[in-house]
């Protein structure tokens, strides 16, 4: 069980060249992203250092072509995150959040526990909460996906993550910070729907974040702060 | 052993780093061809709807309940919620639960279910976990979760009888596995009388949700908490239009108010002739091997008004038959929740 489950998740372990081996692992990555600019840029660190050669933008919506000829075939599909089309190999038992971290560089989204536990892992789909940890990533495509990367987007979602991120470092929002990335995605759908939420709107949204260092009371000073520039047009 | 690798005390066994193993996928887009994919591919294909429980399953590498290949049943149109004063309500099996829970229709006239299903679990779990995959979900039984070879993994012992019982196992008894259903909406469609509609490989029928869900059935040699076939799969869930001057409510206790299994819970349904009860439905949850009706207490209700002192004798009654566990840690504290459950959704339609 140990070599083949370790090379994924948080091993180091090299695995295979192919470029599309959805296995790819980070360091892997970050040393073939320097060379060409990299998908970093795809969510905003590297964004002004050029366009991201691996992102390809096709008008075209990508469909899986799953065939039951073949189950455990990888295939290429296009995923759509914070608005750029991106092509990756993906393999049936792939998560969203193995393919935004390993394969693609976007490690903004965390993986704290990896099994619904605790929200750490949390994105919007289609604007709507996931835990990426168990979301297959073959069902992500044709759908919008958003991490805490999309701030620098111009969309409804990016203006409320500056608001949410300003507002953060305001109120002290973050200790360790391990949970929020997912806390400021559970935010940020609360806050597309609902501009003025109660507190009881604030709790029942946030329910799926679960913060370690128990700084809840931070983070919900944080989602009013931002609900208030928002409010005000200020963000 | 890798130094990165943990390993559970003797007879559970989990991946060490929670990823999904190996598996294949099989896509089917109506519930004909989904029936066909598991009857070809046999016991070694399960259906996977919002895989929130399939996937853990996986992670947590459970022998018995890890399939080499996956019927994704997401693709189906079975995404819906529809209501008609004669007909009733309608749920198609793929529908999210967090649908369920937003539902205006079912906010008005089946509060239970709407209360139960805002009740489960957390937000993201609720807008990937679907109507028919709560009520199909395994026993999230500590033992069962890791891969110990109990009674519903290939073995033949229900650890949590002699071991810890207090959270998972049943206070009504049990036969083989003494493990609880942990679904929140199978216990308010207990209360509603829904029944399930099943495709098999010879055509749709429905079923009562009691017959789908018996507490222990044993399939193909297998201990499970439902009847269903290996190849069979619930299309919808269908739940009568509720009675003229009926009420309901759901009150869940838990240790966590989210992320949460009921310790107990309770779905009350009752029926008014004028302030006097004509009939009554309650059903407990999280504590027994199925959904438990409380029958003693139904009739008791049944003729009486609700009043501190009947909702009082209505709750001692729910749990009047109770037999906790006192092997292992015991469990007989949850009787006391359990009672507490019953009068707080009955006080709740007071
Ligand atoms: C941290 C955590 C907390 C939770 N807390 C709660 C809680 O408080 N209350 C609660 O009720 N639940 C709780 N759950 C369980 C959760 O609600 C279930 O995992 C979810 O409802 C399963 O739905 P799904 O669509 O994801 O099912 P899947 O994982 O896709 O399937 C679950 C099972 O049902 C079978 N299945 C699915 N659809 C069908 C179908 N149409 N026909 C036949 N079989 C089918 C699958 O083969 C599988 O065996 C919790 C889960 C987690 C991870
Ligand atoms: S990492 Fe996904 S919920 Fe914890
Ligand atoms: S800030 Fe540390 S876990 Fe939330």
């Amino acid at each position: 069980m140990a070599g083949e489950d370790s090379a994924r998740g948080n091993s180091n372990e090299e695995t295979g060249s192919n470029p599309l081996d959805t296995k790819m692992n980070r360091r892997k990555f970050l040393k073939a992203s320097a060379i060409s600019a990299g998908v970093v840029g795809l969510g905003g660190i590297a964004l002004s250092s050029g366009n991201a050669t691996t992102v390809i933008e096709t008008p075209t919506a990508n469909v899986p072509s799953t065939s039951n000829a073949d189950p455990f075939a990888s295939q290429i599909v296009t995923l759509n995150i914070n608005g750029k089309d991106v092509q990756v190999g993906v393999e049936p038992r792939d998560m969203l959040n193995n393919i935004l971290r390993d394969s693609l560089g976007l490690i903004g989204t965390k993986r704290p526990c990896n099994r619904m536990e605790c929200g750490g892992c949390t994105v919007l789909i289609d604007d709507v909460p996931h835990m990426s940890c168990t979301y297959p990533a073959f069902r992500a495509v044709g759908h919008k996906i958003i991490t805490v990367e999309g701030y620098t987007m111009s969309s409804p979602e990016a203006t409320v993550l500056n608001a949410l991120q300003q507002a953060w470092v305001e109120e002290d929002g973050g200790q360790c910070s391990g949970c929020q990335p997912g806390q400021i995605m559970s935010a940020t759908a609360l806050l597309l729907n609902n501009q003025n939420p109660s507190l009881d709107d604030i709790k029942t949204a946030m329910s799926g974040n679960i913060c370690r260092c128990g700084n809840y009371a931070g983070i919900i000073a944080s989602i009013q702060t931002a609900a208030l520039k928002l409010q005000g047009g200020s963000a | 052993m890798d130094a990165g690798q943990w390993d559970i005390i003797e007879g559970g066994k989990m991946s060490s780093n929670n990823e999904v193993p190996k598996y294949g996928l099989l896509t089917a887009s109506t519930p004909e061809e989904a029936v066909s994919l598991l009857t070809q591919y046999g016991e070694q294909a399960r259906i996977m709807s919002g895989g929130t429980d399939l996937l853990y399953l996986m992670k947590n590498g459970v022998v018995s309940k890890t399939p080499q290949y996956v019927v994704d049943i997401s693709g189906l149109p079975l995404n819906y919620v529809n209501y008609s004063a004669s007909d009733g309500l309608r749920i198609g099996a793929t529908t999210p639960i967090a649908t369920i829970a937003s539902d205006p229709n079912i906010a008005q006239y089946y509060a239970v279910l709407s209360q139960a299903a805002a009740t489960v679990a957390a937000p993201q779990i609720r807008n990937q976990g679907t109507a028919a995959g709560d009520v199909i979900q395994d026993t999230w039984c500590w033992y069962l979760r890791n891969n110990y070879p109990c009674w519903q993994n290939g073995g033949n012992v229900c650890y949590g009888v002699l071991g810890d019982n207090r959270y998972y196992q049943s206070i009504f008894g049990g036969r083989l596995t003494f493990a609880v259903n942990p679904g929140d909406t199978p216990v308010a469609y207990y209360a509603l009388d829904a029944e399930v509609t099943v495709q098999g490989p010879g055509g749709s029928s429905t079923m009562p949700i009691s017959q789908l869900l018996p507490g222990e059935a044993i399939v193909g040699g297998i201990v499970k908490e439902n009847s269903l076939q290996h190849n069979e799969m619930i299309t919808e869930i269908h739940v009568p239009p509720p009675p003229a001057n009926s009420m309901s409510a759901w009150y869940k206790v838990r240790a966590r108010q989210s992320f949460d299994f009921a310790l107990a819970s309770a779905a009350a349904v009752l029926t008014f002739n004028g302030s006097t009860i004509s009939h009554a439905s309650l059903v407990l949850g999280g504590v027994d091997v199925a959904p438990h009706r409380a029958t003693a207490a139904e009739s008791y209700l049944v003729g009486n008004t609700l009043t501190t002192t009947t909702i009082q004798e209505a709750a001692a009654k729910a749990v009047a038959d109770a037999e906790p566990l006192t092997t292992g840690t015991g469990n007989s504290f949850r009787v006391f929740l359990a009672q507490g459950a019953v009068s707080k959704a009955l006080t709740l339609l007071s």
